[in-house]
């Protein structure tokens, strides 16, 4: 048993990444306060918890542009373009992971490698997550900022109150996101490993000497697509 | 040391290319701007050189503070009178009244700060403008919003319509016959006293600028008297030509125009008017200015006498008997003076209540700098400083101007909705208000020894010489109010009605008998040449008529219906003038100027005409590029598609397509002074034969009724008996 | 006989409805006599003590909209103003709401006794006194309750705060009754975030009236006991949606079906996207996940351990 380890997530992404985390748990508590305000609530005054949306909404903003940006520069976008050939499949194999093998103490089907940083399921949930629907928060979020430029009715309803609960929505669809990114986070070699890696760059994991055959294929071909 | 500049390597390269571009675009617009002078000089037959003028000399010491004590001799001696009025021996009076006077603190103590400013700065002589300036060259405007703002003092008077004759930017409250806001959208286009003549002055700015005429008062055979004459005597440019060039894409004002501006006739309180009159020197014709010491030490901000200097000229008329510049015409070469008036409103203490107030002319029309507002209402096409700056009555008055809480007061307060102020409050005009003017058939006017238009009907009475009519404060671009009964009826049409017919029988018994015995026609003669007049459509074709009510329909009746309409009273104006026939359409042709000495010395009015249009810029008119640039945006707004340029003289030196006409349509003028501190009473509107034509006015048969018999309504005390 | 009771009977038939249609008729005619002068947009005086214009206009198109339409002038005037010039006495005529809408059964879900009490209890009279009546308010020329006919809110809001500001927004109609010069709206109200916004979606009396009434509340408290707390409005029990809202909702209830009126409430406040059904499907949703994850886990972690073994 050999361990390895590759430097898969440098500064600037790492910084993103816990500033993200950090504002958006920010985000998460305030909102929650707000959309479940109380008459002199004992938790947190609704004027500061409007405040601290509002600040860490645009810090998010600010962060998410950084982030978009140097994904480009840096071309660490690729990780998130899914692999259409076998795509179904792949994801499949990585669904029946979660479900069963993991259980089975098996092999993880897609080795995290410099080339591949993401399996399948995480590429096309990371590709919705960052490309969709955190972009749409954070203009439903603006949009709140400034009412007046948002349309007065739509469909007989007001605009303000789509808009609110669109916002509403995908906040909540979010947090759900991220409790499920943090659980699915401890399951690398140890429950901290993913952690750690995270916040060093590095990430280590044992190479486990036997792989189920199937995988290996899988690999290969993963690689060989890459190649060309 | 030899230094080689070898510039081809530097061109090869692209920024090379590039600044080689720029340094030649800059050359040509620097070569264009030092041209441009010479080739609008060239272009339109303007003439430009230094201006000069006797009257600026240089005073002594003894001169400066002699001329001093007079100029402050009656403020001085006021105060003194005030001073000593306990005293009862007179000659201890007098005495101290000497002493007063003369001490140094009452010297000091004048509303004519500039006496000191002078004294201390060691200016001895008022050189025009450039005298202004040394201290002037900037100043504070207090605009509208409340913020003050420092400007150009020169480029705000340069670009104020006192110094400018166009406009070639939005801001008229004039709509074209093609329903488009004069330079509203599009490319604007020069408007104002360069595009065309003028029924009243028979002339404009560039035909009739400064001329001196041959007059013989005392005989034909007897020597001439000469007299000056033309539109330079008002405007505030002291050059050959009006200051026009910036008409033309590039234009500037040169230097010598500028120094021609005449900041003395607005700003000093001892202009002497005298000094107005038509000079000739080598480079031609050109008005005279009073460039005194003494009018310079005596600036003040304007005050009435100022306005009044040129104004009154256009609202009590040159022979209103209290026009106190008409009493100076001239030390030389007297100014003309015109019979019939323009208005008919004069602005003075004796025939207008504000004025008796002592309210000057500011209060009202307050100022932003040089720019003074007219109010945003206005039925003529001429340019507005300030469009949006109201000088409505309700300013001060309110909307309940009537207080003594009398019944009546509260009845005439709910009039102020629908009626004018003015309507009431100027109950009649001067009667030397002039409602038609003949140019064609000049008459010999004895006393001045010149021809003169004939003034067929003059009259300030309602229904004569005023009309009353719906309006919204917009105008037709041959000045006729828009505007329309707030019912929204489509049987109010005073292009069709009101603007059209001349049909007071007394009026038309005094014109009948007018020109007989001026014209020397008979009765049958005069009978058709009435009709013209009596009913102006009589002119058009009856294809040009249905053109006419066609485009009434498609264009005007939707300006009418904007905005609240109100009943105004406005002055009636015809004029018999020449036309250039290839320019016309359903509301009138292209008026042709007339030249002034032709006209007024030999009577024959259509050589005075061909005189005119030999101008260099009216022969412009007909050309390329200014008919693209100009003249067919002009007829678009005129009703006529196009402009022909067919040059109403042809190539033998005959005169073409050209008719007498009347305008197809009377003119309507608005008019707003001469307010009367009592208006009309009830009866004057509400009889069956009141002053307002309430079915024209496009009210319901029944409604008619009721407005003239109000007394018959069955609410009235008086019907229970 | 029985022919002329027939025809009698039938002639009565035919009389009586063109009649009442007469009727009608005539008070619009009738009125029309006093609106020839009365509809004179500025029919007024300056009054001799103040200088402050009275204005003693109608205006026909605001009044045959308001909720009086129906009404001839002298129902409520004198019949004395039959006659003009008016009789001198008829200046002194004293009008008062309740005198008609006091005791008709008609009126009775309307609580005009109700009012009446909370007019008494709301700054306006307790400063002003009888100097301040429900006219200065309520133009019974032109009032109309905006609500029942609006579709807009918005306009509605608009409407009712015109009332307020027809005299708080004039200095010299404040000093008039008051004595005093109050500072500007905007500066009493700069504390209040977004607020243009609050002016149109909320109503003056929504913040500054005592919500403790059965119709719209009249008593108008002073300043320092409205609304200035954000939560009161943008909480779970919106004040909001006890007042002005209630209603838009009710109302829309019972146009759309209430699941409906729910999801597509036309209201919106901070807080009311905390609608029932989305909140529980969140709910539902985040219990699920939590569940599903943690089940996940406690097998995940037993994997483990017999894998150790």
């Amino acid at each position: 048993m050999k361990n390895e380890s590759l430097y898969l997530y440098p500064v600037w992404l790492r910084i993103w990444h816990w500033l993200n985390a950090l504002l958006f748990l920010s985000l998460i508590f305030t909102g929650l306060n707000l959309q479940y305000a109380k008459i002199n609530s004992p938790i947190i005054d609704f004027h500061t918890a409007i405040l601290i949306h509002n600040i860490s909404g645009i810090t998010l903003t600010l962060n998410y542009l950084f982030f978009f940006i140097l994904n480009i520069i840096s071309g660490n976008y690729k990780h998130y373009l899914p692999k259409l050939k076998n795509f179904a499949k792949n994801m499949l194999l990585q669904l029946k992971f979660y479900l069963s093998g993991i259980f089975k103490n098996e092999e993880h089907p897609f080795e995290t490698s410099a080339n591949q940083k993401f399996n399948p399921l995480q590429q096309i949930t990371y590709l919705n997550i960052m490309y969709a629907l955190f972009p749409l928060l954070l203009i439903t979020g603006w949009a709140l900022l400034f009412p007046e430029f948002i349309l007065n009715k739509l469909f007989e309803t007001s605009g303000l109150l789509l808009t609110a609960v669109f916002h509403t929505t995908i906040g909540f669809l979010l947090s759900i996101f991220m409790i499920g990114h943090i659980y699915l986070a401890t399951t690398g070699t140890t429950i901290l490993s993913n952690f750690k890696s995270m916040l060093t760059g590095w990430h280590v994991h044992e190479n486990h000497i036997v792989k189920s055959q199937l995988t290996e294929i899988t690999i290969q071909q993963v690689k060989n697509e890459n190649e060309n | 040391m030899k230094m080689k500049i070898n510039l081809k390597p530097f061109l090869k390269k692209w920024y090379g290319k590039i600044t080689a571009v720029i340094v030649g675009l800059a050359l040509i617009l620097f070569v264009g701007m030092m041209a441009m002078p010479s080739f609008f000089e060239w272009y339109t037959g303007v003439k430009n050189a230094p201006l000069t003028y006797n009257s600026s000399k240089k005073l002594t010491d003894e001169q400066f503070e002699e001329t001093a004590r007079k100029i402050t001799y009656n403020e001085r001696l006021e105060k003194a009178e005030e001073i000593t009025k306990d005293e009862k021996n007179d000659f201890t009076r007098s005495v101290k009244i000497q002493m007063l006077m003369n001490t140094p603190s009452f010297m000091r103590d004048t509303k004519f700060k500039h006496i000191e400013y002078f004294r201390k700065a060691g200016i001895k002589q008022y050189k025009g403008p450039e005298t202004c300036l040394e201290c002037h060259k900037t100043m504070k405007v207090h605009e509208a919003d409340g913020s003050i703002k420092k400007v150009n003092t020169l480029s705000d008077v340069i670009n104020s319509v006192h110094f400018e004759f166009q406009r070639m930017a939005p801001g008229f409250s004039t709509y074209g016959f093609n329903g488009k806001q004069v330079n509203a959208k599009g490319r604007p286009i020069p408007v104002g006293k360069i595009d065309r003549a003028c029924g009243i002055p028979g002339s404009f700015s560039w035909t009739g600028w400064a001329v001196l005429v041959k007059t013989y008062p005392n005989g034909k055979d007897k020597p001439a008297v000469m007299r000056s004459e033309g539109c330079g005597q008002c405007h505030i440019g002291g050059s050959y030509d009006p200051a026009t060039e910036k008409m033309m894409p590039g234009g500037v004002i040169p230097a010598e125009t500028k120094e021609g501006i005449d900041c003395l006739i607005c700003h000093s309180q001892n202009y002497d008017m005298n000094y107005k009159y038509v000079i000739k020197d080598k480079v031609g014709y050109r008005w005279n200015q009073d460039r005194t010491m003494e009018a310079a030490m005596s600036v003040t901000i304007p005050t009435n006498k100022n306005c009044l200097n040129c104004h009154q000229h256009n609202m009590g008329g040159d022979v209103y008997q209290y026009n106190v510049a008409a009493k100076s015409l001239g030390y030389k070469n007297q100014r003309i003076i015109h019979g019939g008036s323009k208005r008919g409103n004069p602005f003075s203490s004796e025939d207008d209540v504000h004025a008796a107030a002592g309210l000057q002319c500011l209060d009202c029309h307050v100022p932003e700098g040089h720019k003074i507002p007219r109010g945003v209402k206005g039925t003529d096409l001429v340019a507005n400083d300030l469009p949006n700056r109201k000088v409505d009555c309700e300013n001060c008055h309110t909307s309940a101007p009537h207080t003594k809480n009398k019944l009546e007061d509260v009845i005439l307060n709910g009039h102020v909705n629908r009626i004018a102020c003015e309507t009431c409050h100027i109950p009649s005009l001067q009667s030397s208000s002039v409602v038609l003017r003949d140019w064609v058939h000049p008459t010999w006017d004895k006393e001045d020894g010149m021809y003169v238009p004939t003034d067929i009907l003059r009259s300030g009475k309602p229904d004569v010489g005023i009309t009353y009519l719906w309006f919204n404060g917009n105008g037709t671009f041959l000045a006729n109010a828009m505007g329309n009964n707030p019912n929204h009826t489509d049987k109010y049409n005073p292009l069709m009605n009101q603007l059209v017919t001349l049909n007071d029988p007394e009026a038309l018994k005094e014109v009948k008998q007018n020109i007989m015995s001026d014209f020397g026609m008979t009765s049958q003669q005069a009978d058709n040449y009435m009709k013209t007049f009596t009913n102006t459509l009589s002119q058009l074709s009856p294809k040009m008529i249905e053109k006419r009510k066609e485009v009434i329909k498609t264009f005007i009746v939707k300006l009418e219906n904007m905005g609240q309409s109100k009943i105004y009273p406005f002055k009636l104006f015809n004029a018999y003038m020449y036309e250039d026939m290839s320019n016309q359409g359903p509301f009138g042709a292209m008026i042709l100027p007339f030249d002034y000495p032709t006209y007024y010395e030999t009577g024959n009015s259509l050589a005075s005409m061909k005189k005119a249009i030999e101008n260099p810029i009216v022969k412009r008119m007909y050309q390329f590029p200014f008919k693209e640039y100009m003249m067919d945006d002009f007829m678009h707004y005129f009703g006529v598609s196009t402009w022909s340029d067919v040059y109403p003289i042809d190539s033998k030196g005959n005169l073409r397509n050209i008719e007498p006409h009347w305008m197809r349509q009377y003119g309507t003028l608005m008019i707003n002074h001469g307010i009367k501190k009592d208006g009309l009473s009830c009866e004057n509107c509400h009889s069956p034969n009141g002053i307002l034509d309430f079915a024209k006015l496009g009210y319901s048969p029944q409604r008619v009724k009721d407005l003239t018999h109000l007394k018959d309504l069955k609410y009235f005390t008086s019907n229970k008996k | 006989m029985k022919f002329l009771i027939t025809a009698l009977s039938l002639f009565i038939l035919v009389s009586v409805k063109p009649a009442a249609k007469q009727n009608s008729l005539s008070t619009k005619d009738e009125n029309q006599n006093c609106l020839r002068c009365h509809s004179m947009a500025t029919l007024s005086y300056r009054d001799t003590t103040t200088g402050i214009i009275k204005s003693l206009a109608v205006s026909p198109k605001e009044f045959y909209n308001s909720n009086h339409k129906d009404l001839a002038c002298i129902d409520c005037h004198s019949k004395d103003f039959q006659t003009f010039p008016h009789n001198a006495k008829l200046k002194n005529e004293n009008l008062y709401c309740l005198n008609c809408h006091k005791d008709e059964p008609k009126f009775k879900q309307f609580h005009f006794q109700s009012i009446e009490k909370e007019f008494k209890q709301s700054v306006h009279y307790k400063k002003l006194g009888n100097k301040f009546t429900c006219f200065d308010c309520h133009d019974p020329h032109s009032f109309e309750i905006h609500a029942r006919v609006s579709k807009d809110i918005k306009e509605t809001v608009l409407y009712d705060n015109m009332i307020c500001l027809n005299c708080h927004e004039n200095n010299s109609k404040i000093k008039y009754l008051s004595g005093v010069i109050l500072p500007s709206l905007t500066t009493s109200h700069s504390w209040l975030p977004h607020m243009d916004l609050h002016w149109k979606s909320v109503r003056c009396i929504d913040c500054h009236t005592s919500p403790n009434a059965p119709g719209v509340s009249h008593i108008i408290l002073p300043k320092d006991k409205a609304v200035k707390n954000c939560v009161e409005c943008h909480s779970r029990n919106s004040l909001l949606l006890q007042t002005l809202y209630k209603f838009e909702s009710k109302q829309s209830r019972n146009k759309e079906g209430f699941l409906n009126a729910v999801i597509l409430n036309n209201s919106y406040v901070i807080g009311a996207t905390r609608n029932y059904y989305l909140n529980l499907l969140s709910f539902i949703i985040f219990g699920l996940t939590l569940i599903a994850l943690s089940v996940h886990g406690i097998l995940r972690t037993i994997a483990k351990k017999r894998k150790l073994k």
